[in-house]
């Protein structure tokens, strides 16, 4: 993995975002239509999280580029706000979730499974099937990311996959 | 066949990995469709997100939504137009013009040879560029205009509904036009509120001075005339209307 420099602590000039709009724009407005399932709000949030940055910086490559984990942690917080706040909204058919824009990259069918329910996951498993199932990092890495200890990661996937199977058998009763 | 995680082909799309690391992921692309494939998919939607909205805008609209989030609060309203009609069913909005905000200088941008006009809409505390956005009651609009570098000229808001004409945004002392340069944030506001006629605002620029009054008579005469779109110096029009109930 780059190593950090440390952070970059200052405001961000016009070039700067710009640049980092060219480098990582699509990816994090990406993963903000994975979550959020709607593309206006998805761009708004692109932008929120692009404000912060210019604002208030952030953990930078040895290069002095702003990385893109940092850019996700952050979008993923502002989603999950507003996942919050419309928490009493019906939900959105779990089949749309996986045509919203991902990886066409492998996936197991446990991780599609998982995607497919996501919206319906409880806040707390959220972040870790992000991380495992979307972007296909192991434990270990996920608990290099999040500071949790691999255990907790371990039981946090179990409990994942445990909601997602209970969720799709549930979806199936409801749809007969 | 071994692929790497989705997030480091992220990284990788990203130009975010160490010289090792992005050497391991290459290796690998040279022998995976899928994953060129992935990678390829990445590169098709930044290149759809940048030819909808190019870095210089987004960066000017980040810019703009940071200097916005630092705001102090609301002042009070200046002008009030107060048409609720009797007996309104529809949602029909007009115009509330409130106290201007601190005046925002950008730095010089331009997009062409003609000026050009951006939209910010404020709702419930988020910012963003108004674009096919329905507009709602407690909406508020910002103008700004960019001018090519080293142009420089006069711009002025107005409020057309039924055959009145209204000035909304103007010069400080309101007699006068702001002056613009560059890019420039127009100083005050636009809030949309309830009212009984459709509004249209109409933004008009010119290279020379002139006078608020005159410009009033012009445009309503223009709207008699159903002249109004070959005005000189219209460059942007919006109709505030009732919406979907």
């Amino acid at each position: 993995m780059a190593s950090s420099i440390g952070p970059i602590q200052r405001r961000l000039s016009r070039e700067e975002i710009a640049a980092l709009y060219v480098r990582t724009g699509a990816l994090v407005l990406r993963r903000c239509r994975f979550l959020l399932r709607d593309e206006a709000e998805a761009e708004d949030v692109l932008q929120e999280v692009f404000v912060r940055v210019m604002r208030y910086g952030g953990p930078a490559s040895e290069e002095g580029r702003i990385e893109l984990a940092f850019l996700y942690r952050t979008a993923e917080r502002c989603c999950f706000d507003r996942m919050k706040k419309r928490s009493r909204e019906p939900l959105q058919d779990p089949d749309s979730a996986v045509e919203i824009a991902v990886h066409t990259a492998e996936r197991s069918e446990a991780a599609q499974l998982v995607l497919r329910f996501f919206e319906r996951l409880s806040p707390k498993l959220q972040q870790v099937a992000l991380l495992h199932h979307l972007d296909g990092l192991p434990q270990e890495r996920i608990a290099e990311e999040l500071s949790w200890s691999r255990r907790t990661i371990g039981k946090k996937l179990k409990q994942i996959d445990q909601q997602a199977q209970r969720l799709a058998v549930q979806w199936k009763e409801r749809k007969k | 066949m071994n692929h790497p995680p989705a997030f480091d082909l992220d990284r990788f799309a990203a130009k975010d990995l160490d010289p090792a690391e992005t050497s391991r992921v290459q290796g690998h692309l040279q022998e995976c469709p899928k994953c060129q494939q992935a990678l390829a998919g990445i590169e098709d939607e930044r290149k759809a997100m940048i030819s909808r909205l190019s870095p210089p805008q987004f960066a000017a609209l980040v810019d703009v939504r940071a200097s916005l989030s630092d705001r102090r609060a609301w002042g009070r309203p200046l002008v009030i137009w107060s048409l609720a009609g009797a007996g309104v069913a529809a949602a029909l909005l007009a115009v509330v013009l409130l106290a201007p905000w601190a005046d925002h200088q950008d730095q010089a941008r331009w997009m062409g040879s003609a000026p050009t006009v951006r939209i910010y809409l404020n709702r419930n505390g988020s910012t963003m560029t108004l674009t096919q956005e329905h507009l709602q009651i407690g909406d508020r609009l910002r103008y700004e205009v960019t001018l090519p570098p080293g142009k420089k000229g006069y711009a002025a808001l107005v409020a057309v509904e039924a055959t009145n004409v209204f000035p909304v945004l103007t010069g400080s002392n309101q007699a006068d036009p702001i002056r613009v340069s560059d890019t420039s944030l127009l100083p005050g506001s636009v809030a949309v509120e309830s009212g009984s006629e459709p509004t249209l605002l109409c933004l008009i620029f010119r290279p020379e001075p002139y006078s608020m009054n005159d410009l009033i008579r012009e445009v309503g005469q223009a709207r008699l005339e159903k002249k109004l779109d070959s005005m000189p110096g219209l460059i942007h029009q919006l109709l505030v209307e009732a919406g979907p109930q």
